[in-house]
């Protein structure tokens, strides 16, 4: 991604701070949109911006440079985003069962859906639906615009495994946001 | 679905078909209504996704995560001197050390000044371990080492101004002036253990003082000048055998 990486990426494990200021400035973004679409919540999205940058700090001399950096930087945050769902997944379940009813009920009562219901709500309901794999596949590849090949080394699996990921998610989506297509609400 | 040309579905939204292959399965969707279909819930689907506006991120995210690090790094020295200091005067000591050192404090009664001299404190001077700030290991002095030899490797590679731009003049001298203080560091650490190393890094150290100290707008002077000390005191080929 950023133009200079490798040479933020030496200076950083050969311990410049600053280096790798300049590699967060470059990443944190994305990062924290990432988390964001992980956990569905804007605040804790932001605190694991940090802690992933605090755990690559750590980690940023076994960096070997194999995969690309922004890659390993992902998995880092995958890691610390799947950990954190896992522990908050119950709340989470609440929280979208409760927003499903409030969704189904202003639809019975509306003859335009989307002159009541934010079409962001609606995604980021939906995507919280999925399994975690659906849901970073999909993420990854739309939102973080990641090649598949780069979106398996995050995952952790085969691309062919991706890719059955993400084109499940995507009907899956398609099924819970059909009223949002073209054509759907005329 | 029984349509044989259904495998090309995921390749073509995925736009990894040949021009050849995508002109062909863009003519079979126009006649066959399961896979067009097919297509259409796909990039519907995504047209949806992407109506979505996610927040911006936190104004000051960034600089909050330095901030983050540059706090653990304070609390980690600091945690570090209090182990060193509990390591030290508290930690207990297992039974075997206790038998060794109880045997040597006899040995030494018995054998009187011969083997009860400080023959430790002479091999390790505690002055090397008072002129230094931090206690290092060969493998931090290694990757300090590869650190300077790339920022040396950019500097000597510098042609102003047809390579280099002002943004990459202000990062080299940032990074310069973070390994200015890195190269004093290890400079005191090696000045007694290797006199050899301790020679290169004053000489490294005058080329960065000289880098961190210039600023952007002399910089088309100075790649030159610094390029020529680089060369001139033939830095790079010291270190890398150095480092070999």
């Amino acid at each position: 991604m950023g133009r200079h990486d490798k040479k933020w990426i030496k200076a950083a494990q050969a311990g410049s701070k600053k280096a790798f200021g300049k590699l967060i400035e470059t990443y944190s973004d994305f990062i924290f949109h990432f988390l964001y679409d992980m956990t569905g919540n804007y605040d804790d999205a932001k605190d694991l911006t940090q802690d992933v940058f605090l755990r690559a700090y750590k980690n940023i001399k076994k960096y070997r440079g194999d995969a690309k950096f922004s890659t390993w930087i992902y998995r880092i945050a995958y890691n610390l985003g799947i950990d954190h769902c896992r522990k908050q997944k119950r709340i989470r379940q609440v929280d979208i069962n409760k927003k499903d009813r409030e969704i189904s009920a202003m639809t019975r009562h509306s003859d335009t859906f989307e002159t009541h219901i934010d079409v962001g709500e609606a995604i980021e309901t939906a995507l919280q639906k999925l399994t975690d794999m659906q849901r970073m596949s999909v993420v990854l590849h739309h939102y973080q615009g990641l090649p598949m090949r780069d979106v398996s080394e995050v995952l952790g699996c085969s691309e062919s495994t991706a890719r059955v990921h993400l084109f499940r998610g995507l009907r899956n989506l398609r099924k819970m946001l059909k009223d949002y297509a073209p054509g759907e609400n005329s | 679905m029984n349509c044989s040309e259904k495998k090309n579905i995921n390749a073509y939204y995925l736009n990894e078909l040949t021009d050849s292959e995508r002109e062909h399965f863009e003519a079979h969707i126009q006649v066959c209504k399961e896979c067009g279909n097919a297509v259409q819930a796909l990039f519907e689907t995504r047209n949806i996704l992407s109506r979505h506006q996610r927040p911006a991120p936190p104004r000051h995210l960034a600089r909050d995560c330095i901030r983050a690090i540059e706090t653990m790094s304070s609390q980690s020295t600091a945690s570090t001197v209090n182990e060193k200091w509990y390591e030290r005067w508290l930690q207990p000591v297992p039974r075997l050390q206790w038998a060794a050192a109880v045997v040597v404090f006899c040995a030494g009664l018995l054998l009187g000044k011969v083997i009860f001299s400080p023959a430790e404190e002479t091999r390790y001077p505690l002055s090397v371990y008072h002129s230094t700030q931090e206690k290092m290991d060969p493998r931090q002095v290694r990757n300090y080492l590869l650190g300077v030899e790339m920022l040396l490797l950019d500097l000597s590679n510098l042609e102003y101004p047809s390579t280099v731009d002002s943004d990459e003049w202000t990062m080299q001298l940032q990074i310069a002036e973070e390994m200015l203080l890195r190269t004093h560091q290890v400079k005191q650490f090696t000045e007694n253990r290797n006199p050899t190393l301790y020679h290169l890094l004053v000489e490294i150290e005058w080329i960065l003082q000289d880098v961190a100290g210039t600023p952007s707008m002399e910089m088309a002077d100075m790649a030159s000048y610094i390029r020529g000390s680089i060369e001139e005191n033939q830095l790079l080929s010291k270190l890398h055998q150095y480092l070999s």
